[in-house]
């Protein structure tokens, strides 16, 4: 890794999303009346850059700060350090969501469990259509809502249904829907077919595939899982520790690993026999 | 099962109806006793008094002052549906906002809110209400507002709870993303999220007016004469209670009944609110939830006949001389009459390793617990099991109980949750020695130092002093592993061991339990939907599908040269997201605009 | 640990010293003038005057609150307005009736509500299970009053085995006579109790049913009822727990009424009279130390759910 590829061209046009020396700690609590609380290092001087149309993969293990990066990339959460740009502007958490319709209507998100991340009360019509209202996009929001659903494989049978009605992989569908339906360009992706099973596992990453070729779509896949990068993504970035360890090219990277953690990742993925050869 | 609405759900739950009618009666009671009731309640008659029921038209008798009982009980019915009513006006009200002033961003409000709901809920309702009586002479007003304020904290501190638990859920958090603000937040997803919490909360409320304002009649602090309670007829007829019992069983009863009748229905409405239990209740919408996960595979899927039949010649193992230590024949397991598992037969030579795939809801892991009987409560099994000769079906817990840590250990999926929190390590991977080898406490807890140092912690000596909390996921998993092989059983099953933990973790708990097996001669079932972590334990696999076993061979031979078009399609998807060490990324995805 | 004592135990000050101020300024509220209520009606102008000396009510509120408050603190809840007896004094005697009357109810609760609440859980898809949970249900319906009038009825009316009301007067001094009285008064407090402690002894265990370790322990040669007896009531104890502290006060309530249906001259019954004589010092007084005590359960119980959980233990919040 080399520090040029993060830092952006001076006068070219600025990058889709990046990130700049993104760091974020947390206070833990207290265990002695003495002394300052301790405090754990989620994120330290985290750089990343996005492309527009590219996908960059982020990798790591449980405790890697994955969720962290991805709160910070968001807007959900305010860095300690370092800043998040959007087409150069710059994205702060608010209380008030208005400050940040502009980027929210570029950047959604689909999250890990497909269970948790539909409102168990609401019906999927108005799941999908959140953003729609909370953005104020323009338009007939019922016929997007049915425009997206259709995008993702789903009949309009389904508008009145609650999210506990449907197996895993077509939960996950609805959750790619209502972040389809304000037309994004990147859509943020946390481990999103980890619960899945193999068999609708490869079902959605096919779709997340064709969405983004089809509409251009920018990705940014945060997961622990290789196979699912090495398929999705053309750079990743390898985090350990909240330090990023390297990145570059998902080809370069798996194929001729630099840091020791990297190697030892790559080693660790149990692998099909009939795959190796 | 859309077109279940809650009113519905909430008729053909049978509490629900009770809880209904109880309610309503008391309802209409007080209704009718606005406009009529046989007697007038308050004019006494001297010379009709002690009139037993069912005499001169009195239809629960009369009292010592010849009032008529019916009426009575008919108009004290407004007196306690009005403080019930009233008091859970205010608790709502007093309780929501509390709970929203606690979760309020600005730290000092939100703590001095919290810290005040701590104080004020250590004011009992009823010493309150007698106070208030007191100062503003008794009346309904006085008490619903004590019951109203002291349940209303209550109230908040569970609302407040609630709200937490909601805030942290990955709906929240998705929409915020999606740009939604806090007041629309709360609107749209806390608030019906909390309100089934919230209705039980009410409910209580209501029980709990009810029960105070009998109190407080009773104790002299209700309302004033021409309002009739139910707390005060008991108070009047008590010194009479030698002479004429029944008198203050008619009160007392109408009182529990509403109490009832108000739980009942709290209850049944909190299910009825509630679209996933409203429609497992209906009976429809829960059956999408197990066997459908493959619904959008069904492309995939369909090639795949849906009742494969096993083919029981590749059944037999492959030294016919050998005696299996474990053989499944006919397992069917059905959970409320639906078959789960569905006639499996599966058995392991002694020290085999064997490898159990499918997908979620293909049986496989209620396949491997029916062995030690540790299936789900409801679930039944029939057909055989028997181990080392055995038959394990159908026999007692207590003769389970001897046979599983012993004969048959497990490994569980999750071992953030497999672990007893409360319990020192060591006590815990003592347990099993200690049942099964009548160790003492000192023998096992040697024993126990010596198996943590098998499975690889550091520092075993300290290690079996700590808390499963202190432990990071794959230690605890090593730790179940030393629980498991604690007996040294013949039969090891693993349900999926590593699915919840990180690949480098993953990679070193599969060598631990390949090599503790294999020096131990453990015969081994390990489950797993992982066609790449199976290839790389076990010497056979079984695949299920649909609660039937449909294809089992050599590892080589199912992997390489599946017969079944379920078992390629699923080599196909696995191959279709594996990581593939000598590939490269996507070619339309590598090209940077 | 000690983090968490040292900054729970300031909270209980803090919380204690809030009860003290809402406790005396809720008995502002009352209306009439004790002067006059202890002058009576022959007591000339001037008399009065010396008696709302004495009794401080001619001080600022201010005033009156820290006279008050010093006394608290040196064990002195004042003194009566009407008769000027200690309240100190006078709810150290009263105590000796409800302190045994509390405690036994409480215990007697705990030793039906757990086996049976554990029982019904182990047992939930039996007869049994839902007969118990069915019976608790209404019991936690019955109001305690009617309860203690028709256990009267049947015990000491019909079947003449215990006194239906009082207490001797001797006290505890006629032991076998005091403890037949509170026989019936513990049996009605324990029954309501223990209808509601059964309900959280049922749900906590259940829950406990279906957790992960607890199939762990079963895979380790426990029974069902073993493992739950081993590792699951531990686990259960913590909300239970919790619920206990919140029911303290339910227990004191009951108290009052039960203590009035057997006409018990315990703290209820001083507490009732006291409301009805209008005598504001010792009303806050007993309110006071009313909620003391559940505060300072409320306290205890916090302390020892760190004790039985170590997770807890390591956070000071």
């Amino acid at each position: 890794m080399t520090h040029a590829e993060t830092t952006p061209e001076v006068g070219a046009t600025p990058p889709l999303l990046q990130a700049h020396g993104l760091s974020r700690s947390y206070r833990l609590p207290r265990r002695s009346l003495r002394g300052p609380a301790p405090v754990r290092d989620a994120l330290r001087g985290v750089d990343l850059v996005l492309p527009e149309g590219g996908a960059l993969g982020v990798v790591g293990e449980s405790g890697a700060g994955k969720s962290t990066l991805l709160r910070l990339l968001l807007g959900l959460d305010r860095p300690d350090s370092g800043r998040v740009l959007f087409r150069g502007r710059e994205v702060r958490a608010s209380r008030r969501p208005r400050d940040l319709v502009w980027f929210r209507r570029e950047v959604q998100v689909v999250l890990q469990d497909p269970m948790g991340s539909l409102d168990p009360r609401a019906r999927v019509r108005d799941i999908v259509a959140e953003p729609l209202e909370c953005l104020g996009v323009d338009g007939d929001h019922a016929a997007r809502v049915v425009e997206v659903l259709a995008a993702v494989g789903l009949e309009s049978d389904v508008l009145r249904r609650y999210p506990h009605e449907f197996s895993g992989g077509q939960r996950q569908r609805i959750a790619i829907a209502r972040a389809l339906a304000p037309s994004p360009t990147v859509l943020v992706a946390d481990e999103p077919v980890s619960a899945l099973d193999v068999s609708v596992r490869a079902q959605v990453l096919d779709l997340l595939e064709e969405l983004a070729v089809r509409l251009g779509l920018a990705l940014v896949l945060v997961s622990h899982d290789l196979g699912v990068v090495q398929r999705l993504c053309d750079r990743v970035l390898v985090l350990k520790d909240g330090s990023v360890v390297e990145q570059g090219l998902t080809g370069d990277v798996l194929a001729r690993p630099t840091h020791p953690y990297t190697r030892e990742l790559l080693d660790a993925v149990p692998v099909l026999p009939g795959m190796a050869g | 099962m859309t077109g279940t609405t809650w009113w519905r759900a909430l008729l053909r739950d049978r509490n629900g109806l009770l809880g209904l009618v109880l309610v309503g009666t008391l309802v209409v009671a007080a209704g009718v006793s606005w406009v009529w009731t046989p007697y007038d309640p308050a004019t006494t008659d001297l010379k009709a008094r002690w009139v037993l029921p069912l005499r001169d038209g009195h239809l629960l008798g009369t009292d010592m002052l010849g009032r008529d009982q019916f009426s009575l009980l008919l108009a004290g019915a407004r007196e306690t549906l009005a403080v019930a009513v009233l008091a859970t006006a205010i608790a709502s009200v007093v309780g929501v906002a509390l709970a929203l002033a606690a979760t309020l961003p600005t730290r000092w409000v939100s703590a001095s809110v919290a810290q005040l709901v701590d104080v004020v809920i250590a004011f009992p309702a009823l010493l309150t209400a007698m106070i208030l009586a007191a100062v503003f002479g008794g009346s309904l007003w006085t008490a619903a507002t004590a019951v109203g304020i002291a349940s209303g904290v209550h109230v908040a501190r569970v609302a407040r709870a609630e709200i937490d638990r909601v805030r942290g859920t990955d709906y929240v958090l998705a929409a915020t993303a999606a740009g939604s603000g806090t007041w629309r937040t709360v609107r749209r997803h806390v608030l019906p999220n909390i309100a089934s919490t919230l209705i039980v909360q009410l409910s209580l409320v209501m029980s709990v007016a009810s029960l105070t304002e009998a109190m407080l009649a009773y104790l002299g602090y209700g309302s004033p004469a021409p309002a009739v309670s139910w707390g005060r007829m008991l108070y009047d007829q008590q010194p009479y209670i030698e002479a004429r019992p029944l008198l203050v069983v008619w009160p007392g009863l109408a009182v529990a009944l509403s109490v009832l009748g108000f739980n009942l229905l709290g209850d049944a409405l909190r299910d009825a609110t509630d679209p996933k239990v409203r429609g497992a209740k209906a009976g429809s919408g829960a059956a999408v939830g197990a066997g459908s996960a493959g619904r959008v595979g069904g492309g995939a899927q369909a090639a795949g006949a849906a009742g494969a039949a096993v083919d029981h010649s590749s059944t037999g193992l492959a030294g016919d001389a050998v005696l299996p230590v474990l053989d499944i024949r006919g397992l069917t397991v059905r959970i409320n009459g639906r078959t789960v598992v569905d006639e499996v037969d599966l058995s392991l030579a002694p020290g085999e390793r064997v490898g159990l795939i499918g997908e979620s809801g293909s049986g496989k892991s209620l396949t491997a617990l029916a062995v030690p009987g540790l299936l789900p409560d409801g679930a039944e099994a029939s057909g055989s099991i028997r181990l080392a000769g055995r038959e394990l079906l159908g026999l007692r817990e207590r003769e389970l109980a001897r046979v599983r840590g012993d004969q048959v250990a497990v490994v569980f999926q999750e071992p953030s949750t497999a672990l007893d929190p409360l319990r020192r390590v060591g006590a815990q991977i003592a347990e099993p020695l200690r049942l099964h080898r009548g160790m003492t406490r000192r023998q096992a807890a040697a024993e126990a130092v010596e198996l943590v140092r098998r499975v690889g912690l550091p520092d075993p000596e300290h290690a079996v002093r700590s808390w499963p909390h202190q432990l990071s996921g794959g230690q605890r998993q090593r730790v179940g592993i030393a629980i498991a092989l604690a007996c040294r059983p013949a039969v090891l099953i693993a349900d999926e061991p590593t699915t919840a933990l990180d690949v480098t973790v993953q990679r070193e708990i599969l060598g631990l339990l390949d090599e503790l097996t294999r020096e131990e001669e453990t015969a081994l079932l390990f489950i797993t939907h992982d066609l790449a972590v199976v290839a790389g334990v076990a010497d056979r696999v079984a695949v299920m599908r649909g609660g039937r076993l449909i294809e089992e061979g050599t590892t080589e031979e199912v992997v390489r040269a599946p017969r079944e078009p379920y078992t390629k399609d699923l080599l196909a998807a696995a191959r279709a997201t594996a990581f593939d060490p000598t590939g490269n990324a996507p070619e339309h995805m590598a090209v940077n605009p | 640990m000690t983090v968490f004592v040292v900054r729970r135990l300031a909270l209980l000050v803090l919380a204690l010293f809030l009860a003290s101020l809402l406790a005396f300024a809720l008995l502002r509220l009352l209306p009439g003038d004790a002067a006059a209520a202890r002058g009576g009606i022959t007591a000339d102008p001037a008399q009065l005057r010396a008696i709302r000396h004495e009794l401080g009510l001619d001080r600022s509120l201010a005033e009156q609150y820290r006279s008050w408050l010093g006394g608290v603190l040196h064990g002195d809840l004042g003194r009566s307005q009407l008769n000027g007896t200690s309240v100190t004094a006078e709810l150290g005697e009263k105590l000796r009736v409800t302190g045994p009357l509390v405690l036994a109810a409480l215990a007697l609760a705990l030793a039906g509500a757990v086996p049976l609440g554990v029982l019904a859980a182990l047992r939930h898809r039996t007869r049994l299970g839902t007969g118990i949970s069915t019976v608790g249900q209404l019991g936690i319906a019955l109001p305690t009053l009617w309860v203690g009038l028709l256990l009267v009825t049947v015990f000491a009316v019909e079947a003449r085995l215990l006194p239906a009301q009082g207490f001797p007067v001797e006290g505890w001094s006629a032991p076998g006579e005091a403890a037949r009285s509170l026989v019936l008064p513990v049996v009605t407090l324990a029954l309501s109790e223990g209808a509601v402690l059964l309900r959280f002894v049922r749900s906590a265990a259940l829950d406990v049913l279906g957790r992960d370790f607890l199939r762990t322990a079963r895979a380790s040669g426990r029974t069902r009822a073993g493992a739950l007896w081993r590792h699951g009531l531990r686990n259960a104890a913590g909300p239970v727990l919790s619920v206990l502290g919140v029911q303290v006060a339910a227990l004191l309530v009951g108290a009052v009424v039960v203590e009035k249906v057997f006409a018990l001259p315990g703290v209820g019954s001083m507490l009732v009279a006291d409301v009805g004589n209008r005598d504001m010092v010792k009303v806050q007084g007993e309110v006071l130390v009313v909620v003391a005590v559940v505060l300072a359960v409320g306290f205890l119980v916090d302390v020892a759910q760190r004790l039985i959980d170590p997770r807890l233990r390591e956070t000071a919040s």
